[in-house]
Protein backbone atom coordinates (compact mmCIF):
# COMPACT_ATOMS: atom_id res chain seq x y z
CA UNK A 1 0.00 0.00 0.00
CA UNK A 2 2.76 2.87 0.77
CA UNK A 3 4.39 2.12 -2.71
CA UNK A 4 0.95 3.28 -4.22
CA UNK A 5 1.16 5.61 -6.43
CA UNK A 6 -0.46 9.10 -5.74
CA UNK A 7 -3.93 9.27 -6.96
CA UNK A 8 -4.56 12.49 -9.81
CA UNK A 9 -7.88 13.58 -8.96
CA UNK A 10 -9.85 16.33 -11.22
CA UNK A 11 -12.56 18.13 -9.65
CA UNK A 12 -14.93 20.32 -11.70
CA UNK A 13 -16.94 22.96 -10.64
CA UNK A 14 -18.62 26.15 -11.70
CA UNK A 15 -17.88 28.95 -9.26
CA UNK A 16 -19.41 28.91 -5.90
CA UNK A 17 -22.37 26.90 -6.74
CA UNK A 18 -23.80 24.83 -3.82
CA UNK A 19 -23.06 21.20 -5.24
CA UNK A 20 -19.85 22.53 -6.41
CA UNK A 21 -18.72 24.05 -2.47
CA UNK A 22 -20.17 21.06 -1.37
CA UNK A 23 -17.98 18.57 -3.70
CA UNK A 24 -14.73 20.58 -2.88
CA UNK A 25 -15.00 20.22 1.06
CA UNK A 26 -16.12 16.69 0.97
CA UNK A 27 -13.99 15.46 -1.58
CA UNK A 28 -10.78 17.21 0.77
CA UNK A 29 -12.34 15.40 3.76
CA UNK A 30 -12.31 11.66 2.17
CA UNK A 31 -9.57 12.19 0.94
CA UNK A 32 -8.00 13.75 4.41
CA UNK A 33 -9.28 10.87 6.17
CA UNK A 34 -8.78 8.10 3.70
CA UNK A 35 -6.02 8.57 1.45
CA UNK A 36 -3.85 10.64 3.45
CA UNK A 37 -0.69 11.65 1.05
CA UNK A 38 -1.85 9.96 -1.53
CA UNK A 39 -3.96 12.03 -3.79
CA UNK A 40 -3.34 15.35 -5.91
CA UNK A 41 -6.33 17.31 -6.01
CA UNK A 42 -6.87 20.03 -9.24
CA UNK A 43 -9.89 22.23 -8.82
CA UNK A 44 -11.29 23.35 -12.12
CA UNK A 45 -13.40 26.52 -12.21
CA UNK A 46 -15.32 25.85 -15.46
CA UNK A 47 -17.20 29.33 -15.19
CA UNK A 48 -13.54 30.91 -15.36
CA UNK A 49 -12.59 28.66 -18.02
CA UNK A 50 -15.41 26.93 -20.06
CA UNK A 51 -13.42 25.34 -22.59
CA UNK A 52 -11.43 22.79 -19.74
CA UNK A 53 -14.45 20.95 -20.18
CA UNK A 54 -13.75 19.48 -23.05
CA UNK A 55 -10.46 17.63 -21.72
CA UNK A 56 -12.68 15.52 -20.33
CA UNK A 57 -15.88 15.98 -21.89
CA UNK A 58 -17.54 16.90 -18.95
CA UNK A 59 -21.82 18.16 -18.80
CA UNK A 60 -22.79 17.68 -15.20
CA UNK A 61 -21.20 20.21 -12.35
CA UNK A 62 -19.71 19.18 -10.03
CA UNK A 63 -18.04 16.17 -11.99
CA UNK A 64 -14.80 14.39 -10.00
CA UNK A 65 -12.90 12.34 -12.54
CA UNK A 66 -9.82 10.07 -11.43
CA UNK A 67 -7.11 10.75 -14.05
CA UNK A 68 -4.72 8.31 -12.46
CA UNK A 69 -4.51 5.57 -11.97
CA UNK A 70 -5.85 4.48 -15.41
CA UNK A 71 -8.83 3.75 -16.66
CA UNK A 72 -9.76 7.05 -15.84
CA UNK A 73 -13.34 7.55 -13.76
CA UNK A 74 -15.84 9.79 -13.60
CA UNK A 75 -17.94 10.26 -10.17
CA UNK A 76 -20.93 12.94 -10.50
CA UNK A 77 -22.48 15.01 -7.98
CA UNK A 78 -21.18 16.51 -5.01
CA UNK A 79 -19.77 13.10 -3.30
CA UNK A 80 -21.77 13.69 -0.13
CA UNK A 81 -22.33 9.68 -0.85
CA UNK A 82 -19.07 9.17 0.57
CA UNK A 83 -19.10 4.77 0.30
CA UNK A 84 -19.54 5.63 -3.42
CA UNK A 85 -16.27 8.16 -3.84
CA UNK A 86 -14.05 5.37 -2.02
CA UNK A 87 -15.59 2.56 -4.47
CA UNK A 88 -15.06 4.48 -7.06
CA UNK A 89 -11.43 6.10 -6.11
CA UNK A 90 -10.14 2.58 -5.29
CA UNK A 91 -8.75 0.17 -7.91
CA UNK A 92 -10.18 -3.60 -7.64
CA UNK A 93 -7.27 -4.72 -6.41
CA UNK A 94 -6.23 -2.44 -3.51
CA UNK B 1 -20.36 -4.07 -39.84
CA UNK B 2 -18.04 -5.41 -37.75
CA UNK B 3 -17.08 -3.54 -34.50
CA UNK B 4 -13.70 -4.32 -32.48
CA UNK B 5 -14.17 -5.35 -28.73
CA UNK B 6 -11.95 -2.06 -27.51
CA UNK B 7 -15.01 -0.12 -29.77
CA UNK B 8 -17.44 -1.86 -28.03
CA UNK B 9 -15.99 -1.59 -24.46
CA UNK B 10 -15.92 2.47 -25.27
CA UNK B 11 -18.95 2.35 -26.30
CA UNK B 12 -20.34 0.75 -23.51
CA UNK B 13 -18.53 3.04 -21.54
CA UNK B 14 -20.15 6.18 -22.89
CA UNK B 15 -23.73 5.39 -22.91
CA UNK B 16 -22.77 4.38 -18.84
CA UNK B 17 -21.15 7.57 -18.46
CA UNK B 18 -24.47 9.51 -20.36
CA UNK B 19 -26.58 7.13 -18.42
CA UNK B 20 -24.82 8.11 -15.02
CA UNK B 21 -25.12 12.07 -16.20
CA UNK B 22 -28.56 12.01 -16.79
CA UNK B 23 -29.61 10.21 -13.49
CA UNK B 24 -27.42 13.25 -11.41
CA UNK B 25 -29.29 15.54 -13.57
CA UNK B 26 -32.88 13.86 -12.55
CA UNK B 27 -31.62 13.51 -9.01
CA UNK B 28 -30.54 16.85 -8.11
CA UNK B 29 -26.94 15.83 -7.53
CA UNK B 30 -25.51 18.48 -9.86
CA UNK B 31 -26.78 22.29 -10.06
CA UNK B 32 -24.50 23.58 -13.25
CA UNK B 33 -24.27 22.15 -17.20
CA UNK B 34 -22.27 22.67 -19.92
CA UNK B 35 -23.92 23.73 -22.71
CA UNK B 36 -23.82 25.15 -26.31
CA UNK B 37 -21.10 23.81 -29.18
CA UNK B 38 -17.97 22.19 -28.27
CA UNK B 39 -15.94 25.30 -29.09
CA UNK B 40 -17.79 27.75 -27.49
CA UNK B 41 -19.38 25.88 -24.21
CA UNK B 42 -21.23 27.71 -21.68
CA UNK B 43 -21.26 27.66 -17.93
CA UNK B 44 -25.31 27.40 -16.57
CA UNK B 45 -26.19 27.32 -13.54
CA UNK B 46 -29.18 25.33 -12.46
CA UNK B 47 -31.49 26.62 -9.86
CA UNK B 48 -30.64 29.84 -10.27
CA UNK B 49 -27.44 31.56 -9.86
CA UNK B 50 -26.47 31.59 -5.73
CA UNK B 51 -23.36 34.51 -6.34
CA UNK B 52 -25.92 37.15 -5.22
CA UNK B 53 -26.81 35.52 -2.48
CA UNK B 54 -23.18 34.63 -1.37
CA UNK B 55 -22.26 38.60 -2.23
CA UNK B 56 -25.24 39.79 -0.03
CA UNK B 57 -24.20 37.66 3.30
CA UNK B 58 -20.45 39.15 2.40
CA UNK B 59 -21.42 42.58 3.51
CA UNK B 60 -23.42 41.85 6.31
CA UNK B 61 -22.15 43.05 10.30
CA UNK B 62 -23.73 39.65 11.62
CA UNK B 63 -22.27 36.20 10.98
CA UNK B 64 -24.21 35.15 8.21
CA UNK B 65 -24.30 31.40 6.47
CA UNK B 66 -26.03 28.85 4.22
CA UNK B 67 -25.81 25.41 4.98
CA UNK B 68 -26.54 22.84 2.95
CA UNK B 69 -29.69 19.91 3.09
CA UNK B 70 -26.94 17.96 5.55
CA UNK B 71 -26.28 20.81 7.54
CA UNK B 72 -22.93 21.57 5.94
CA UNK B 73 -21.94 25.34 5.62
CA UNK B 74 -21.69 26.12 1.96
CA UNK B 75 -21.02 29.84 2.58
CA UNK B 76 -19.65 31.95 4.94
CA UNK B 77 -19.20 35.43 5.89
CA UNK B 78 -16.42 36.48 7.38
CA UNK B 79 -18.15 37.56 10.65
CA UNK B 80 -19.31 34.28 11.15
CA UNK B 81 -16.12 32.67 10.98
CA UNK B 82 -14.82 34.59 13.57
CA UNK B 83 -17.69 34.44 15.98
CA UNK B 84 -16.94 30.72 15.77
CA UNK B 85 -13.44 30.48 15.64
CA UNK B 86 -12.83 28.63 13.01
CA UNK B 87 -13.25 28.51 8.97
CA UNK B 88 -16.80 27.61 8.37
CA UNK B 89 -17.20 26.21 4.93
CA UNK B 90 -17.23 22.28 4.54
CA UNK B 91 -17.69 21.77 8.02
CA UNK B 92 -20.97 20.56 10.12
CA UNK B 93 -22.69 23.79 11.74
CA UNK B 94 -23.11 21.19 14.85
CA UNK B 95 -18.91 21.18 15.08
CA UNK B 96 -18.54 25.14 14.88
CA UNK B 97 -21.79 25.87 17.28
CA UNK B 98 -20.36 25.07 21.28
CA UNK B 99 -24.35 23.42 21.36
CA UNK B 100 -26.44 20.43 21.94
CA UNK B 101 -26.18 18.56 18.60
CA UNK B 102 -30.01 17.63 19.07
CA UNK B 103 -30.86 21.26 19.58
CA UNK B 104 -28.82 22.15 16.33
CA UNK B 105 -30.21 19.76 14.07
CA UNK B 106 -33.90 21.08 15.70
CA UNK B 107 -32.95 24.74 14.03
CA UNK B 108 -32.30 22.87 11.04
CA UNK B 109 -35.65 20.92 10.58
CA UNK B 110 -37.29 20.92 7.54
CA UNK B 111 -40.28 22.47 8.98
CA UNK B 112 -42.75 25.33 7.98
CA UNK B 113 -41.59 27.03 11.05
CA UNK B 114 -40.63 30.89 9.95
CA UNK B 115 -37.06 31.28 12.10
CA UNK B 116 -35.81 28.93 14.73
CA UNK B 117 -33.61 30.66 17.31
CA UNK B 118 -30.71 28.98 19.89
CA UNK B 119 -28.81 30.92 22.39
CA UNK B 120 -25.10 29.11 22.46
CA UNK B 121 -21.98 30.41 24.46
CA UNK B 122 -19.40 30.44 22.58
CA UNK B 123 -15.81 30.08 23.87
CA UNK B 124 -12.68 31.47 22.29
CA UNK B 125 -9.32 33.70 22.51
CA UNK B 126 -11.35 36.68 23.71
CA UNK B 127 -13.43 34.88 26.56
CA UNK B 128 -16.90 33.34 26.26
CA UNK B 129 -19.36 35.04 23.80
CA UNK B 130 -23.22 34.96 23.84
CA UNK B 131 -24.93 34.44 20.48
CA UNK B 132 -28.30 34.41 18.85
CA UNK B 133 -28.56 31.81 16.32
CA UNK B 134 -31.16 32.38 13.72
CA UNK B 135 -32.11 29.76 11.15
CA UNK B 136 -34.69 30.04 8.29
CA UNK B 137 -35.44 27.58 4.90
CA UNK B 138 -33.56 28.82 2.06
CA UNK B 139 -33.42 27.30 -1.29
CA UNK B 140 -29.77 28.00 -2.33
CA UNK B 141 -29.09 26.93 -6.31
CA UNK B 142 -30.99 23.28 -6.15
CA UNK B 143 -30.01 22.90 -2.22
CA UNK B 144 -33.02 23.18 -0.01
CA UNK B 145 -30.68 24.34 2.95
CA UNK B 146 -31.00 26.98 5.34
CA UNK B 147 -30.10 30.59 5.94
CA UNK B 148 -28.21 30.76 9.34
CA UNK B 149 -27.65 33.90 11.42
CA UNK B 150 -25.18 34.93 14.19
CA UNK B 151 -25.59 37.79 16.24
CA UNK B 152 -23.43 38.61 19.44
CA UNK B 153 -25.44 39.92 22.18
CA UNK B 154 -22.36 39.57 24.87
CA UNK B 155 -22.59 43.16 25.56
CA UNK B 156 -26.32 42.65 25.80
CA UNK B 157 -26.39 39.99 27.97
CA UNK B 158 -23.38 41.22 29.75
CA UNK B 159 -25.34 44.66 30.37
CA UNK B 160 -28.52 42.91 31.72
CA UNK B 161 -26.50 40.73 34.16
CA UNK B 162 -24.35 43.68 35.50
CA UNK B 163 -28.09 45.14 35.94
CA UNK B 164 -29.52 42.33 37.87
CA UNK B 165 -25.78 42.22 39.56
CA UNK B 166 -26.42 45.62 40.88
CA UNK B 167 -30.36 45.21 41.64
CA UNK B 168 -29.29 42.19 43.81
CA UNK B 169 -26.01 44.03 45.50
CA UNK B 170 -28.55 47.10 46.17
CA UNK B 171 -31.09 44.72 47.24
CA UNK B 172 -28.36 42.48 49.81
CA UNK B 173 -27.34 46.70 50.84
CA UNK B 174 -31.19 47.64 51.86
CA UNK B 175 -31.89 44.40 53.19
CA UNK B 176 -29.32 44.29 56.24
CA UNK B 177 -30.10 45.77 59.52
CA UNK B 178 -26.35 46.90 59.68
CA UNK B 179 -24.94 50.57 58.35
CA UNK B 180 -22.88 49.77 55.41
CA UNK B 181 -21.12 52.26 53.76
CA UNK B 182 -18.73 51.93 50.34
CA UNK B 183 -16.23 54.27 50.15
CA UNK B 184 -13.41 54.72 47.37
CA UNK B 185 -9.68 55.14 47.50
CA UNK B 186 -9.98 58.38 49.06
CA UNK B 187 -12.47 58.14 51.44
CA UNK B 188 -15.58 59.24 50.13
CA UNK B 189 -18.68 57.39 49.90
CA UNK B 190 -20.11 55.92 47.06
CA UNK B 191 -23.03 53.85 48.50
CA UNK B 192 -24.99 53.75 51.66
CA UNK B 193 -28.00 51.52 52.77
CA UNK B 194 -31.08 52.84 54.66
CA UNK B 195 -29.21 51.73 57.93
CA UNK B 196 -26.22 53.75 57.00
CA UNK B 197 -28.75 56.82 58.22
CA UNK B 198 -28.37 55.93 61.93
CA UNK B 199 -24.33 57.13 61.18
CA UNK B 200 -25.27 60.51 59.33
CA UNK B 201 -28.92 61.57 58.51
CA UNK B 202 -28.37 63.24 55.09
CA UNK B 203 -27.47 61.07 52.13
CA UNK B 204 -24.05 59.84 52.86
CA UNK B 205 -22.83 59.38 48.91
CA UNK B 206 -20.49 61.74 47.61
CA UNK B 207 -18.95 63.03 51.69
CA UNK B 208 -15.30 62.50 53.02
CA UNK B 209 -16.43 59.29 55.69
CA UNK B 210 -14.02 60.90 58.11
CA UNK B 211 -15.78 64.34 58.20
CA UNK B 212 -19.65 62.99 58.40
CA UNK B 213 -18.85 59.80 60.81
CA UNK B 214 -16.57 61.23 63.29
CA UNK B 215 -15.52 57.55 65.49
CA UNK B 216 -13.73 57.40 68.80
CA UNK B 217 -12.58 53.97 69.12
CA UNK B 218 -13.58 52.41 72.57
CA UNK B 219 -10.57 50.99 73.54
CA UNK B 220 -6.93 52.23 72.30
CA UNK B 221 -5.72 51.10 69.20
CA UNK B 222 -6.63 52.96 65.65
CA UNK B 223 -7.19 56.81 66.54
CA UNK B 224 -9.94 57.98 64.22
CA UNK B 225 -12.21 57.35 61.38
CA UNK B 226 -9.17 58.58 59.13
CA UNK B 227 -6.70 55.77 60.42
CA UNK B 228 -9.83 53.12 60.49
CA UNK B 229 -10.65 53.80 56.44
CA UNK B 230 -6.69 53.31 55.62
CA UNK B 231 -5.76 50.31 57.80
CA UNK B 232 -8.92 48.69 56.44
CA UNK B 233 -7.46 49.22 52.96
CA UNK B 234 -3.53 49.16 53.26
CA UNK B 235 -3.61 46.22 56.16
CA UNK B 236 -5.15 43.32 57.74
CA UNK B 237 -9.55 44.04 57.61
CA UNK B 238 -10.37 45.91 60.90
CA UNK B 239 -12.75 43.46 62.98
CA UNK B 240 -15.31 44.12 65.90
CA UNK B 241 -13.99 47.25 66.81
CA UNK B 242 -15.67 49.24 69.15
CA UNK B 243 -16.71 52.68 68.68
CA UNK B 244 -17.94 55.46 69.71
CA UNK B 245 -19.76 58.00 67.16
CA UNK B 246 -20.97 60.95 68.94
CA UNK B 247 -22.21 62.73 66.22
CA UNK B 248 -24.40 59.93 64.79
CA UNK B 249 -28.27 61.28 65.31
CA UNK B 250 -29.40 58.24 67.36
CA UNK B 251 -27.81 55.22 69.00
CA UNK B 252 -23.83 56.34 69.35
CA UNK B 253 -22.64 53.13 70.25
CA UNK B 254 -21.47 50.66 67.24
CA UNK B 255 -19.33 47.39 66.53
CA UNK B 256 -17.22 48.45 63.55
CA UNK B 257 -15.64 46.17 61.06
CA UNK B 258 -13.85 47.16 57.51
CA UNK B 259 -12.60 45.25 55.04
CA UNK B 260 -10.90 45.99 51.71
CA UNK B 261 -13.30 46.15 48.52
CA UNK B 262 -11.82 44.71 45.71
CA UNK B 263 -12.92 44.48 42.00
CA UNK B 264 -10.66 41.29 40.74
CA UNK B 265 -7.28 41.14 40.96
CA UNK B 266 -5.06 44.06 42.15
CA UNK B 267 -4.70 46.87 45.04
CA UNK B 268 -8.01 47.64 46.86
CA UNK B 269 -10.21 50.35 45.26
CA UNK B 270 -11.52 51.41 48.22
CA UNK B 271 -13.52 49.71 51.56
CA UNK B 272 -16.82 48.35 52.85
CA UNK B 273 -17.27 49.59 56.58
CA UNK B 274 -20.25 47.96 58.47
CA UNK B 275 -21.58 49.36 61.93
CA UNK B 276 -23.56 47.25 63.83
CA UNK B 277 -25.67 49.28 66.64
CA UNK B 278 -24.73 48.27 70.23
CA UNK B 279 -27.08 50.48 72.16
CA UNK B 280 -29.17 46.90 73.66
CA UNK B 281 -26.17 45.41 74.13
CA UNK B 282 -24.71 47.72 76.06
CA UNK B 283 -27.96 48.45 77.83
CA UNK B 284 -28.09 44.62 79.08
CA UNK B 285 -24.35 44.86 79.98
CA UNK B 286 -25.64 47.96 82.31
CA UNK B 287 -28.11 45.93 83.62
CA UNK B 288 -26.12 42.81 83.87
CA UNK B 289 -23.81 44.86 85.93
CA UNK B 290 -26.42 46.56 87.96
CA UNK B 291 -27.79 43.29 88.96
CA UNK B 292 -24.75 41.14 89.96
CA UNK B 293 -23.90 44.63 92.34
CA UNK B 294 -27.70 44.35 93.39
CA UNK B 295 -27.20 40.42 94.20
CA UNK B 296 -24.17 41.44 96.09
CA UNK B 297 -25.90 43.84 98.25
CA UNK B 298 -28.82 41.39 98.77
CA UNK B 299 -26.21 38.33 99.49
CA UNK B 300 -24.88 40.77 102.04
CA UNK B 301 -28.10 41.68 103.82
CA UNK B 302 -28.77 38.09 103.86
CA UNK B 303 -26.08 36.98 105.93
CA UNK B 304 -26.31 39.79 107.88
CA UNK B 305 -29.90 38.67 109.05
CA UNK B 306 -28.81 35.01 109.58
CA UNK B 307 -26.42 36.48 111.17
CA UNK B 308 -28.75 38.48 113.58
CA UNK B 309 -31.20 35.70 113.93
CA UNK B 310 -28.29 33.31 114.83
CA UNK B 311 -27.29 35.56 117.59
CA UNK B 312 -30.39 36.28 118.99
CA UNK B 313 -31.41 32.93 118.80
CA UNK B 314 -28.50 31.25 121.02
CA UNK B 315 -29.39 34.08 123.55
CA UNK B 316 -33.55 32.84 123.86
CA UNK B 317 -33.40 29.49 123.42
CA UNK B 318 -33.25 27.31 126.53
CA UNK B 319 -31.31 23.96 124.60
CA UNK B 320 -30.51 22.68 121.56
CA UNK B 321 -33.31 21.56 120.59
CA UNK B 322 -35.22 24.69 120.68
CA UNK B 323 -32.42 26.64 118.80
CA UNK B 324 -32.40 24.16 115.89
CA UNK B 325 -36.13 24.29 115.66
CA UNK B 326 -36.43 27.59 115.98
CA UNK B 327 -33.32 28.96 113.87
CA UNK B 328 -34.28 26.31 111.11
CA UNK B 329 -38.01 27.88 110.80
CA UNK B 330 -36.57 31.73 111.01
CA UNK B 331 -34.15 30.91 108.30
CA UNK B 332 -36.91 29.23 106.27
CA UNK B 333 -38.64 31.76 106.25
CA UNK B 334 -36.34 34.54 105.03
CA UNK B 335 -36.05 31.50 102.35
CA UNK B 336 -39.25 31.13 101.79
CA UNK B 337 -39.76 35.25 100.92
CA UNK B 338 -36.48 35.14 99.05
CA UNK B 339 -37.68 32.60 96.81
CA UNK B 340 -41.01 34.22 95.82
CA UNK B 341 -38.18 37.23 95.17
CA UNK B 342 -36.88 35.18 93.21
CA UNK B 343 -39.72 33.53 90.95
CA UNK B 344 -40.76 37.57 90.27
CA UNK B 345 -37.38 38.59 89.43
CA UNK B 346 -36.98 40.84 92.55
CA UNK B 347 -40.12 42.53 91.79
CA UNK B 348 -43.43 42.88 91.29
CA UNK B 349 -44.73 41.08 94.79
CA UNK B 350 -47.83 42.03 96.59
CA UNK B 351 -48.46 42.04 100.36
CA UNK B 352 -50.75 38.81 99.88
CA UNK B 353 -47.91 36.48 98.11
CA UNK B 354 -45.89 37.40 100.84
CA UNK B 355 -48.54 36.29 103.02
CA UNK B 356 -49.25 33.31 101.53
CA UNK B 357 -45.78 32.46 100.94
CA UNK B 358 -44.81 32.69 105.11
CA UNK B 359 -48.21 32.04 106.21
CA UNK B 360 -48.89 28.40 104.43
CA UNK B 361 -47.32 25.55 106.78
CA UNK B 362 -49.67 27.65 110.00
CA UNK B 363 -52.52 27.69 107.22
CA UNK B 364 -52.69 23.85 106.85
CA UNK B 365 -52.73 24.01 110.70
CA UNK B 366 -55.17 27.15 111.14
CA UNK B 367 -57.38 25.88 108.33
CA UNK B 368 -59.93 28.85 107.46
CA UNK B 369 -58.96 30.88 110.57
CA UNK B 370 -56.82 32.98 108.89
CA UNK B 371 -58.30 35.66 106.64
CA UNK B 372 -57.21 38.11 104.34
CA UNK B 373 -58.17 41.57 103.37
CA UNK B 374 -57.34 44.40 100.82
CA UNK B 375 -53.66 42.95 100.36
CA UNK B 376 -53.26 43.21 96.43
CA UNK B 377 -50.68 46.60 97.36
CA UNK B 378 -47.25 46.10 95.53
CA UNK B 379 -44.06 46.33 97.97
CA UNK B 380 -40.38 46.94 97.34
CA UNK B 381 -38.20 43.72 97.68
CA UNK B 382 -36.42 44.82 100.89
CA UNK B 383 -39.93 45.14 102.15
CA UNK B 384 -40.93 41.96 101.61
CA UNK B 385 -38.55 40.37 103.05
CA UNK B 386 -38.77 42.60 105.88
CA UNK B 387 -42.37 42.16 106.39
CA UNK B 388 -41.97 38.29 105.61
CA UNK B 389 -39.66 38.17 108.70
CA UNK B 390 -42.69 39.82 110.54
CA UNK B 391 -45.51 37.66 109.56
CA UNK B 392 -43.19 34.39 110.68
CA UNK B 393 -42.98 35.57 113.65
CA UNK B 394 -46.46 36.43 114.47
CA UNK B 395 -47.88 33.21 113.48
CA UNK B 396 -44.97 31.42 115.26
CA UNK B 397 -46.35 33.02 118.34
CA UNK B 398 -49.60 32.29 117.53
CA UNK B 399 -49.16 28.82 117.60
CA UNK B 400 -47.38 29.11 120.51
CA UNK B 401 -49.52 31.37 122.63
CA UNK B 402 -51.61 33.22 120.40
CA UNK B 403 -54.92 32.30 118.13
CA UNK B 404 -53.38 29.28 116.70
CA UNK B 405 -52.69 27.51 120.10
CA UNK B 406 -56.37 26.81 120.87
CA UNK B 407 -59.11 25.96 118.62
CA UNK B 408 -61.13 28.53 118.12
CA UNK B 409 -58.65 31.80 117.66
CA UNK B 410 -58.64 33.49 114.54
CA UNK B 411 -56.73 35.79 112.88
CA UNK B 412 -57.27 38.63 110.30
CA UNK B 413 -54.79 40.12 108.29
CA UNK B 414 -55.64 43.30 106.36
CA UNK B 415 -55.13 46.93 105.39
CA UNK B 416 -55.95 50.07 106.96
CA UNK B 417 -57.49 53.10 105.50
CA UNK B 418 -55.50 56.31 106.38
CA UNK B 419 -51.87 55.90 106.29
CA UNK B 420 -49.79 59.20 106.57
CA UNK B 421 -48.83 61.06 103.40
CA UNK B 422 -49.46 57.68 101.55
CA UNK B 423 -48.09 54.94 103.17
CA UNK B 424 -48.94 51.57 103.83
CA UNK B 425 -50.53 50.28 107.02
CA UNK B 426 -51.19 47.16 107.43
CA UNK B 427 -52.94 45.09 110.56
CA UNK B 428 -52.74 41.47 112.38
CA UNK B 429 -55.46 40.83 114.66
CA UNK B 430 -55.63 38.18 116.30
CA UNK B 431 -59.45 36.85 118.61
CA UNK B 432 -60.50 34.05 119.94
CA UNK B 433 -57.20 32.83 122.06
CA UNK B 434 -55.99 32.61 125.24
CA UNK B 435 -56.52 35.70 127.25
CA UNK B 436 -53.17 37.88 126.19
CA UNK B 437 -50.48 38.84 128.61
CA UNK B 438 -47.78 40.98 127.69
CA UNK B 439 -44.56 39.13 127.85
CA UNK B 440 -42.04 39.68 130.66
CA UNK B 441 -38.77 39.73 128.49
CA UNK B 442 -38.80 40.40 124.82
CA UNK B 443 -37.31 37.66 123.13
CA UNK B 444 -36.23 37.81 119.40
CA UNK B 445 -39.17 37.83 118.08
CA UNK B 446 -40.61 40.88 119.23
CA UNK B 447 -37.02 42.25 118.45
CA UNK B 448 -37.57 41.10 114.63
CA UNK B 449 -41.19 42.72 114.72
CA UNK B 450 -40.90 45.85 116.24
CA UNK B 451 -37.14 46.56 114.03
CA UNK B 452 -37.65 44.90 110.90
CA UNK B 453 -39.47 47.61 109.25
CA UNK B 454 -37.12 50.30 111.01
CA UNK B 455 -34.68 49.81 107.81
CA UNK B 456 -37.03 52.68 105.96
CA UNK B 457 -37.60 56.28 107.37
CA UNK B 458 -40.86 56.44 107.96
CA UNK B 459 -41.77 52.34 107.94
CA UNK B 460 -42.27 50.62 111.45
CA UNK B 461 -44.10 48.27 113.50
CA UNK B 462 -46.08 47.78 117.04
CA UNK B 463 -47.11 45.16 119.04
CA UNK B 464 -50.27 45.56 121.56
CA UNK B 465 -50.78 42.66 123.92
CA UNK B 466 -54.62 43.05 124.17
CA UNK B 467 -56.01 40.42 126.05
CA UNK B 468 -58.58 39.76 123.58
CA UNK B 469 -55.29 39.06 121.13
CA UNK B 470 -52.38 40.56 119.37
CA UNK B 471 -52.27 43.21 117.35
CA UNK B 472 -49.55 44.02 115.37
CA UNK B 473 -49.98 47.21 112.92
CA UNK B 474 -46.85 47.88 110.10
CA UNK B 475 -46.28 50.97 108.37
CA UNK B 476 -44.50 51.32 104.58
CA UNK B 477 -43.65 54.33 103.61
CA UNK B 478 -45.12 55.05 100.14
CA UNK B 479 -41.07 54.58 98.57
CA UNK B 480 -41.35 51.58 99.31
CA UNK B 481 -44.92 51.16 97.25
CA UNK B 482 -44.00 50.93 93.41
CA UNK B 483 -46.46 52.14 91.38
CA UNK B 484 -48.13 49.42 89.15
Amino acid sequence: MNQEKPKKLVLYVAGQTPKSLAAISNLRRICEEHLPGRYEIDVVDLRENPKLAREHNIVAIPTLVRELPVPLRKIIGDLSDEEKVLVNLRLENE
Amino acid sequence: MSISPEALADLQRRLQEAEDTLRAIREGEVDALVVGRMDQPQVFAIGGDAEGFRAFIEVMDTGAAAVDDTGRVLYANATFAELVNAPAPGRALADLLAADPAEVAGLLADDTSPRATLQVTQYGPAGARFLVVASKPLQIGTVAGHAITLSDVTDRVRTARAEQNERTAQGILASVNEAVLVCDADGIVTRGNAASRALYADDPVGRAFADIVPLVPAQGGLADSRAILERAMTGPPVQGMEVFAPDAPGAKDFLLSAAPLRMGEGAASGCVVTMVDMTQRKAAERQQLLLMNELDHRVKNALAMVIAITRRTIRTAGDLATFEKTFTDRVRALAATHNLLAKNAWKGLTVQNVVVAELSPFMDMGGQRITTEGLDTLISAEAAVAIGLVFHELATNAVKYGALSSDTGSIAIRALDGGAEGALVLEWRETGGPVVSKPTHGGFGETVITQSLAFAQGGGATLDYDPAGVICTLTLPPEHLPAV
